[in-house]
């Protein structure tokens, strides 16, 4: 793997700004000698020569294998009790592949790894050094092996669309894999479509992404909402919602569909709020959603505005023991930063948590932390979106037979895969039938998956023809 | 003390005021800088003080370099000035102005007595609220009163009373007598006249002449540059 | 009737945040004329320092005189290495305090990682008063802030380094003049912005995520109160959050927290209309 060199230049590019703003203006004593040594922002992923011991597991994703006709059924099934995950059967040992030689197949990742959403960066890029082993310990792509690009769009836009030029016209890469917001897919789309680059966007999002030379494989309001808010008026009996989101796209599209959800499953919605991100002071918030006889709260909070409400509310007497919570963001990170005493008993819907319950996963996870070690920034669903997506499209390249961006989208479609995530499918709306997963926060802040829907279908539609 | 300027330049941004402006001023003497409107005396006050960055050539108090210093260490090495222009704090009382002066709630009437009753028990009024001339003979007694062995005075006569002006030349020679050093900025010749132990002559930013007060052509070159 | 005086009190609590956050900010600005675009990463460091406190098992109270000590140090080192060079030319101190805001954000990554931490609520809980539950940790909070803003002002109004602040803050040269040491003055006031940084910082940790980004989210509404209130004297940080905290906490309670941000702007951009801003400390 590359070590991280666009990352790396564009957070020099803002040390170096730093530096000519404190140096070249000043002569200053102050930050310089700290700034020299902060050039690499603590990057975990400090590309180690990968030990190769570790990759086998992997070679069960059977990349190259013929898109199954059949898909496993939809909708949910099992008992509310049974916590069924999709199980995996026992790795089926296959012949050794041939080592991968050739010119490399190029990777790029545009990942967020600076900036407010900086802060889920890190598992991504200790997912691309797995990319590359794993891909091509199973072979590579049609034998050639697999490098991979990282590229921060710092949370920003107009830095995100120079990122996409970077690894379009820097490093000519073959795919772009995407974890990030939607803006910065919107500001990057067009370099890719120009380009004819293909552009797997897999990071959780509101849906409508429609576009040639894309795929989205994150989760998508339909597939978090649909089948868990009915659950959860069932085991909550709450009936009585309340939605508090900041103010984007992506929480007013969620509660769009929320809305229909609830009002389906008999139940109705008290209050919906908008905050600006960046919000700090919840207090009248609190005060409204106390004053509006909720049972049940949606929070599609992020980062330090989900630690700020939650934090606040247990002491207004809106805390998760008086309102149970089902959010659709809240991750590792963030619940950690709430801490046990106010996060015990929230639920969470994702596509993945590390704690998925399949043989599959756990070797994955274990691996996981053997190798960047035990404090390492915990995999999670968007690192975990961006590894499937790696695998969806080094299976599609396999069966087109080349990386020629029309015949890899036409692989794509309809293409299956058994990955630590479970079962998933690329949809015909170009999206992913994946399983969606609910998470109980434990006493001990630990996440326990108390119920799990497989192949849970995205309602969208696209013909980008 | 010895205040020493050597080939002094300065100016307002990238306009030359001063060219090389040499002089010096010593314990015990009176030296009166004259010139007229728009030589650059005001300038050279301001650069003497420190206010405005001098852009080339040495300014030296009893041999030390003080060129580069800020206007708050020249006047705790010495050196005090009274400007022509916003001498003082309006917006504050005269016994605020005293105070940031450095003169203790004691010694606020021994300033305010320099002029005679002029100025007495004003201590609470608003500076703003006195007059040109009262603001003038305020500014002055401060610089007098402070003690400072060198003083540099612009235009402190402007707009005062004759009888204040006299009294002023008065305390102004005790301040020689005392053995302190006084450059005086003065349009008004027959004060620089008794007053002046040697005249400075400023044209353009340059000093065009000079020389002994005693010596009557001197005196004389000096009223004719200034008259024609 | 009870939720009139709820909403009074978020009022209040709204008010004392927005003081102390902005507080600093006011002070360094209205009497040096520097605009200080790192202060909100000074108000993240005092969150740090409250980290750190509740890390080690301290008592929290004792985060605040110690995150005022530690930022009071960081702000002289800063004064003397960086904005006294430059603090007379404005765009230069924009361009130098950006810098510095990146540079103290990498290094708390550097040092804290990027992960969001917390300070757990000291007083958890809700007192009775009012006849209404209210947050006791608020109402700490609000009698904190008042103490803190009240005696700083006094000592920038009422003793002798009031005196010598509102005369440079009128004119710096002819304070200099005078034997005015502005230079010590400034350090002392860049040093004790600063310090109600941190404190501020410390105040608002267990309402919060603490965080390297943190000072992003706390820096637009200092400047707004900054601009409400009028920044050449210092009662006008206090005006200022008063006035934004009533709009936030109306507008809010009868649109929403999106129209109350709108409506603080707009305010923002009216103030300006109307007063023609003087660089403070300029001389002609």
């Amino acid at each position: 793997m590359r070590t991280l060199p666009d990352s790396r230049s564009r957070s020099r590019l803002w040390l170096v700004a730093s530096l000519v703003a404190l140096l070249a203006l000043v002569a200053a004593a102050c930050g310089d000698d700290e700034a020299e040594t902060s050039d690499a922002p603590a990057e975990p992923a400090a590309a180690e020569p990968s030990d190769s011991e570790e990759a086998p597991e992997l070679e069960t994703t059977e990349a190259p294998d013929e898109p199954e006709p059949d898909e496993p059924a939809t909708t949910e099934a099992p008992e509310p009790e049974t916590t069924e995950a999709p199980d995996e059967p026992d790795p089926v040992e296959t012949e050794e592949p041939a080592a991968p030689s050739g010119e490399p197949v190029r990777i790029g990742i545009l990942f967020s790894n600076s900036g407010p959403a900086g802060v889920f960066g890190p598992p991504t890029a200790n997912i691309a050094e797995f990319i590359e082993e794993d891909i091509n310990a199973a072979g590579g792509i049609n034998g050639r092996p697999v490098e991979t690009f990282l590229a921060d769009d710092a949370t920003d836009p107009a830095v995100g669309r120079q990122a996409m030029e970077q690894l379009i016209d820097g490093h000519n890469v073959d795919v772009v894999l995407g974890t990030h917001s939607s803006a910065t897919r919107q500001a990057a789309k067009p370099l890719a479509e120009d380009a004819d680059v293909l552009y797997i966007y897999a990071a959780l999002y509101e849906g409508g992404e429609c576009s040639s030379v894309m795929f989205n494989t994150g989760e998508v309001p339909s597939q978090q909402l649909a089948p868990v808010i009915p659950w959860m008026m069932e085991q909550t009996g709450g009936q009585r919602w309340f939605l508090l989101g900041n103010d984007y796209v992506w929480p007013r599209r969620s509660f769009e569909l929320a809305r229909q959800y609830i009002e389906a499953a008999g139940g109705e919605v008290v209050g919906e709020e908008y905050v600006p991100l960046g919000t700090q002071d919840f207090s009248s918030v609190a005060q409204i959603i106390a004053g509006s006889g909720a049972d049940l709260i949606f929070p599609a909070l992020v980062g330090g505005d989900a630690i700020a409400f939650e934090t606040q509310a247990v002491d207004f007497g809106i805390g998760q023991d008086a309102i149970p919570r089902l959010a659709n963001i809240y991750e590792e990170n963030v619940l950690g930063a709430m801490g046990p005493a106010v996060t015990a008993g929230m639920r969470v819907t994702l596509g993945y948590f590390k704690e998925v319950d399949s043989a599959l996963n756990s070797e994955f996870v274990s691996r996981y932390f053997e190798h960047f070690g035990a404090d390492a920034p915990p995999h999670m669903t968007f690192s975990s979106h961006i590894y499937d997506a790696a695998l969806l499209y080094a299976a599609a390249a396999n069966t087109a037979g080349t990386t020629d961006t029309a015949a890899v989208a036409a692989a794509m479609e309809g293409l299956s895969l058994t990955t630590p995530t479970g079962d998933i499918a690329i949809t015909g709306s170009r999206h992913l039938a994946q399983p969606i997963y609910v998470a109980e926060i434990q006493a001990d802040g630990s996440q326990a998956i108390v119920q799990s829907f497989p192949s849970v279908e995205p309602d969208e539609t696209c013909d980008p023809a | 003390m010895r205040l020493e300027a050597a080939n002094l330049r300065s100016g307002y941004g990238t306009v030359p005021v001063l060219h090389a402006v040499s002089l010096t001023v010593s314990s015990g003497e009176i030296v009166a800088l004259v010139g007229r409107n728009g030589a650059g005396k005001t300038t050279l006050v301001k650069t003497i003080l420190g206010v405005l960055r001098a852009t080339g050539g040495a300014l030296r108090l009893d041999g030390v370099d003080i060129t580069r210093l800020p206007p708050s260490r020249r006047v705790r090495a010495g050196l005090r000035a009274t400007f022509q222009e916003r001498a003082l704090f309006g917006a504050l009382t005269v016994s605020d102005n005293l105070r940031l002066n450095g003169f203790s709630s004691e010694s606020h009437h021994r300033v305010l007595d320099v002029f005679g009753p002029a100025l007495s028990g004003r201590g609470a009024q608003r500076t703003g609220t006195l007059s040109g001339g009262e603001q003038k003979m305020l500014s002055a007694a401060i610089a007098l009163a402070t003690g400072a062995p060198l003083l540099v005075m612009d235009e402190p006569t402007e707009g005062l009373q004759p009888s204040n002006v006299a009294l002023l030349g008065d305390h102004i020679e005790s301040a020689r007598k005392a053995g302190r050093g006084v450059l005086l900025i003065e349009q008004h010749l027959e004060l620089a006249k008794r007053l002046a132990d040697r005249f400075i002559v400023l044209e353009k930013g340059e000093v065009v002449d000079g020389g002994p007060a005693s010596d009557s052509d001197v005196a004389a070159r000096v009223a004719r540059r200034l008259l024609i | 009737m009870d939720a009139l005086t709820l909403e009074l009190l978020n009022g209040v609590s709204l008010f004392a945040i927005l003081a102390i956050v902005a507080l600093g900010l006011g002070i360094v600005f209205g009497l040096m004329g520097v605009i200080n675009l790192a202060h909100g990463e000074f108000v993240m460091l005092g969150a740090y320092v409250a980290y750190v406190v509740h890390a080690n098992g301290l008592n929290h109270w004792l985060s605040l005189p110690l995150a005022a000590v530690a930022l009071f140090v960081l702000g002289v080192v800063i004064e003397v290495g960086l904005i006294r060079r430059i603090h007379r030319q404005p765009e230069l101190t924009i361009l130098a305090t950006f810098g510095l805001s990146v540079c103290l954000r990498q290094i708390a990554e550097l040092v804290f990682s990027k992960d969001f931490q917390s300070v757990p609520n000291p007083v958890p809980g809700a007192t009775e008063a009012f006849g209404v539950l209210f947050p006791t940790y608020r109402y700490l909070l609000i009698a904190i802030v008042a103490v803190v803003v009240a005696v700083t002002l006094l000592a920038f109004t009422r003793s002798r380094f009031g005196l010598v602040v509102r005369a440079i803050v009128a004119d710096r040269d002819l304070a200099e003049s005078a034997g005015i040491r502005t230079g010590v003055t400034n350090l002392c006031a860049f040093g004790v912005g600063a310090a109600t940084a941190g404190i501020a910082g410390a105040l608002v940790a267990p309402l919060g995520a603490v965080e390297p980004q943190a000072g992003l989210a706390y820096l637009p509404g200092a400047f707004l109160v900054v601009i409400v209130g009028g920044y050449n004297r210092l009662w006008g940080v206090a005006v200022g959050a008063l006035v934004v905290a009533a709009v936030q906490t109306g507008v809010i309670h009868f649109y929403d927290a999106v129209w109350a941000q709108i409506a603080s702007l707009a305010l923002a951009v009216m103030v300006l209309q109307f007063r023609r801003p003087t660089p403070a400390g300029a001389i002609a």
